[in-house]
């Protein structure tokens, strides 16, 4: 009784979306909520899979140019308006889509869909505005440089997808983006931002018609493209490994995933399942011998690393699947430990892990939609890759329905006897080689 | 697939730095042309450690020392291309838009069937390096062909005992007489210091094989003397009758037989 009434309360929470398709085939999905406040995403397929080694980094740049002026407002008049709306502005590009994202209180939306509108229309393309951000980015690739996190995920897709559009990185290749002018810009755009490829996904104290008002007055300047085939490219995974040994850095950082299926496959649920088995864990947690998860007992009670952190890096149709960590000298421990855990997950799951596992996604994917940003950027997601959405009910009832069974059917598919990708940077002279840990995929016992 | 790329070597040019360059193949002025039209010279072909520090920046620009000059010029983590394995692939992996899974199958049966074929072979091979080491402890051949001796029964008279060398021991032949076997057979077991029937003993009861050795302290018995008739140690006067059976003195066995087979009427084989 009282699980179905909270299921009923949930429903109602998590009400449905609006979708609709403007005449020039952009999506527009909206959630309406009782938030004062509005946050409005434009999602594009935009990306450095989308780009080649010529223009790699192009999509990057134009995050960059996105805030800074139009060519029918200057920066300082958008800065103002922007301030005086009450909003929050922000771009983020990953390797297979590009976000802006407007926030700000539910009177502001107009204004706030006109600027997102803007971006794709009006940008400010001035030759003094491009020479200033090729310098702002001289000065990140530098900063990203010292970031060995995001190295090391650049090496991971650079060695698992080689000689594929996905290895190449968001930042781009420093000769591109010194390169680029007004033209190749231009041609991107009207390559990229078309409306097939977009999806405005808004959440937040505002109704479904009034959105797509506005987006219908802002966005039908953009032509409808002939054609709608999005090409993904080639996908395919190669089971390697890259170590940049450095002994100058305090710390390692070492990545071992292999190939998953993308968002939209119904593997995917299960896989984020099995992610949660072995969980993230960092020394400041403790915990010794208490923790749920196999992984964090053995590195807190043996001092294995210094954290680590469980990944699945999903795209449209291929993913990555695995454990990060940061350790110094006990590296073959840790990593015999972490394939020790799913070789169990493959074999010999039991019940009370899944359980736990289970509450655990629960509780993470609940946070994934708290709030208006991050709900909207869920919408968007979500409709991007799958062009439908689940609401948090609905994902709630694909997770009770996944037995044990299936988990370990689905990890023994993707984990077992698999070709495993290994990335590393630091003093790695404790890694065992790739044979090694190849090696480590697989049980023979009776 | 293996393949690991070491950059280790690359180390001394990545740390400490203070500056990024482009990776002066192309200049870093932004030059007006159309993507189109844009011509990239390629990296040079980046399979090898020698190939890829070729493709360092160090060869062509020149460091320069000043108050606030940069020290050091290196390529940013996103400039280093990738080296290139298609030379070491498969052929099933070579094109990019297959599926690394639709291979997969082919590609292991293949490292499996060698794989398969090789232990079988190396196991064969580790069977014969382990045979000729062991069958090295083994008697050697001039040994084992003094293993065993042939007897033939009718040069022996009946009652006589007869000394051969068998393995470097005195073997005992005796050809007993009726007379003595009734005697032997008779002799009640639970009296005896070591109890055998004489059925136990003999295979023929006409024929007595036993080793020539007294039990107690390894002399060579006397055949036809002391007190049963059988065999007598002079050394400390043990008694064995016509059986070998220990009957008087301190020894404490019975004599030995070794293991013989009557090949015919009048051929003995011992060993």
């Amino acid at each position: 009784m009282a699980k179905n009434l909270d299921k009923s309360r949930l429903r109602k929470f998590y009400s449905p979306v609006h979708i609709t398709n403007l005449s020039n085939g952009l999506r527009v999905v909206t959630e309406e909520s009782s938030s004062p406040l509005v946050c409005t995403s434009l999602f594009t397929k935009a990306g450095s899979r989308f780009e080649n080694e010529n223009n790699n980094g192009i999509a990057y740049f134009v995050e960059h140019l996105a805030y800074q002026g139009f060519t029918s407002m200057s920066n300082y008049a958008l800065q103002d308006a922007i301030r005086n709306g009450g909003s929050k502005m922000s771009a983020f590009t990953s390797r297979d889509h590009q976000v802006f994202s407007a926030v700000g209180l539910k009177e502001s939306i107009k204004l706030n869909i006109s600027l997102l509108a803007q971006i794709i229309c009006q940008i400010d393309l001035s030759e003094c505005m491009i020479e200033s951000q090729k310098q702002q980015l001289c000065f990140e690739a530098i900063e990203n440089d010292n970031n060995s996190r995001l190295v090391l995920f650049d090496y991971l897709h650079q060695t698992a997808f080689q000689e594929t559009p996905l290895a190449q990185t968001v930042m781009g290749l420093s000769r591109n983006f010194c390169r680029f002018d007004i033209r190749d810009i231009c041609s991107y755009f009207y390559h990229n931002y078309r409306p097939h490829r977009m999806t405005l996904a808004t959440s937040g104290g505002v109704s479904h018609g009034a959105v797509v008002e506005y987006a219908e007055n802002y966005f039908n300047v953009i032509k409808e493209s002939d054609t709608k085939v999005i090409n993904f490219g080639p996908k395919r995974y190669t089971g390697s490994s890259i170590v940049y040994r450095n002994d100058a850095l305090p710390v390692a950082h070492v990545a071992i995933a292999v190939e998953a299926p993308g968002y939209n496959s119904p593997e995917y649920l299960p896989l984020l399942l099995a992610s949660c088995l072995n969980d993230s864990w960092e020394r400041t947690q403790g915990g010794g011998d208490r923790h749920g998860s196999f992984l964090a007992r053995a590195a807190s009670t043996s001092s294995l690393c210094e954290k680590f952190e469980s990944f699945y890096i999903a795209y449209h149709d291929v993913g990555l699947w695995g454990v990060y960590f940061v350790g110094t000298n006990d590296l073959d421990d840790m990593v015999y430990n972490i394939q020790k855990d799913w070789m169990n997950t493959c074999t010999s799951v039991q019940k009370t892990d899944v359980d736990r596992a289970s509450q655990l996604l629960k509780f993470k994917l609940a946070k994934n939609v708290e709030g208006v940003v991050k709900s909207s950027y869920d919408i968007g997601l979500q409709m991007m890759y799958t062009s439908s959405r689940r609401n948090l009910c609905q994902i709630y009832q694909d997770l009770s329905s996944i037995t044990v069974e299936r988990l370990r059917d689905v990890a023994f598919k993707y984990l077992y006897d698999k070709c495993p990708v290994v990335a590393a940077v630091g003093p790695t002279e404790t890694l065992p080689d790739y044979n090694g840990i190849r090696s480590g995929m697989y049980w023979l016992r009776l | 697939m293996t393949s690991v790329a070491r950059a280790g070597h690359l180390a001394p040019f990545f740390k400490a730095s203070c500056s990024i360059t482009n990776n002066g193949l192309k200049p870093v002025v932004a030059i007006a042309a159309p993507a189109e039209k844009l011509v990239v010279q390629p990296l040079p072909k980046t399979s090898t450690v020698q190939s890829l520090h070729g493709a360092l920046p160090v060869q062509s620009l020149k460091v320069r020392h000043g108050n606030f000059a940069p020290t050091q010029v290196r390529f940013a983590h996103t400039d280093i291309a990738y080296p290139d394995f298609s030379a070491y692939r498969r052929k099933e992996s070579q094109d990019p838009k297959v599926k690394a899974d639709d291979s997969v199958d082919r590609r292991q049966a293949f490292t499996y069937l060698i794989a398969g074929a090789g232990s079988v072979a190396s196991a064969y091979a580790a069977k014969s390096v382990v045979t000729q080491f062991v069958s090295s402890m083994a008697a050697a051949a001039d040994v084992l062909a003094l293993a065993k001796i042939e007897i033939k029964l009718g040069d022996i008279p009946e009652g006589k005992s007869v000394t051969f060398k068998w393995r470097g021991k005195p073997l005992f032949i005796r050809h007993r007489t009726a007379n003595e076997i009734s005697t032997e057979k008779a002799v009640p077991v639970d009296q005896l210091r070591d109890p055998e029937h004489d059925d136990q003993r003999t295979q023929d009861p006409k024929w007595l094989v036993v080793i020539g050795v007294c039990t107690h302290l390894g002399c060579v018995p006397v055949a036809n003397a002391g007190d049963f008739g059988g065999y007598y140690c002079p050394c400390h006067g043990s008694h064995y009758d016509a059986s070998g059976r220990i009957r008087k003195g301190p020894a404490p066995l019975n004599l030995e037989v070794p293991p013989h087979t009557f090949v015919d009427e009048s051929l003995l084989v011992v060993g």
